[in-house]
């Protein structure tokens, strides 16, 4: 058999066990390299189903929220009707003490009083209470 | 005239009654006794006005436990709200450490795959350097 060009310039004694040897290792070298790798598992549905109820959980919480603002609303205005019975209070209390105070003088002012003065009162008080 | 006051000739709480001549019915009392009763009638008409505003209060008063009872009632309400909202919370961070532990573990997948494929790209370069010369000098 009649060697190759480039085989006689370089004296080389190649045969076709050689050449099967070296088509093999070129072969496991371009497996080695070009070998597809191995799948990766990324929990890829696990992750979207915790990102689905994750969501659910912060739009509920936001509903949870917004009825919070709508209480504090309600609170405040309950507050200020509150505030308003309070003043009220206040008012009579400082009422009822005059009341007391004009019922307490009465004995005092009557006293001394003449007798039209008292007649006159009871006429007054008969006309009121009619 | 005589003063009213010396004119009388009725004892305190004594109460006569008398008939005048123009057919009036008179009732005669010691002026002290008529000013005992008008100060009475007085007293009471104005204990009759604080009552009225005792009667008032309570009302106010009663007005002002509603109010506060439904104040308790939607505080109660938004602490609920807060507390499902913790719990929501909490839930989220669950769900977000366990998203965590499932990232970590694709991580270290890859990074073993990473060491790996290097690992077999130096074995495949080294091989196509060394088997060449090998080949070379086995054939010198």
């Amino acid at each position: 058999m009649q060697k190759p060009m480039v085989l006689k310039m370089f004296k080389f004694d190649i045969d076709i066990k050689t050449i099967f040897i070296l088509i093999l290792g070129a072969a496991v070298i371009l497996l080695l390299l070009f070998r597809p790798s191995k799948v990766i598992n990324t929990h890829e549905e696990e992750l979207l189903k915790l990102k689905t109820r994750n969501k659910l959980l912060l739009q509920n919480n936001d509903s949870l929220s917004s009825i919070n603002n709508k209480l504090i609303e309600d609170v405040v205005i309950l507050e200020e009707g509150v505030e308003e019975i309070n003043i009220k209070l206040e008012n009579s209390t400082k009422e009822i003490e005059k009341l007391k105070k004009k019922k307490n003088e009465i004995p005092a002012n009557v006293i001394i009083m003449d007798a039209n003065d008292v007649t006159y009162n009871i006429a007054d008080y008969l006309e009121r209470r009619n | 005239m005589t003063l009213p006051i010396i004119s009388q000739t009725i004892s305190k709480g004594e109460i006569k009654t008398t008939v005048s001549d123009k057919g009036d019915t008179l009732v005669i009392m010691n002026l002290e006794d008529a000013k005992f009763i008008l100060s009475d009638l007085l007293q009471y008409e104005v204990t009759d006005s604080i009552l009225n505003i005792y009667v008032e209060r309570d009302s106010l008063n009663t007005e002002k436990i509603t109010l506060k009872d439904g104040i308790i009632e939607k505080l109660n309400l938004q602490n609920s709200n807060c507390k499902e909202m913790v719990t929501n919370l909490e839930e989220i961070i669950s769900n977000k450490d366990s998203e965590i532990v499932l990232k970590d573990d694709t991580i270290k997948q890859q990074k073993k795959e990473i060491r790996k494929q290097k690992f077999l790209k130096f074995l495949g370069f080294t091989g196509s350097v060394i088997l060449p010369i090998i080949t070379l000098l086995t054939l010198l």
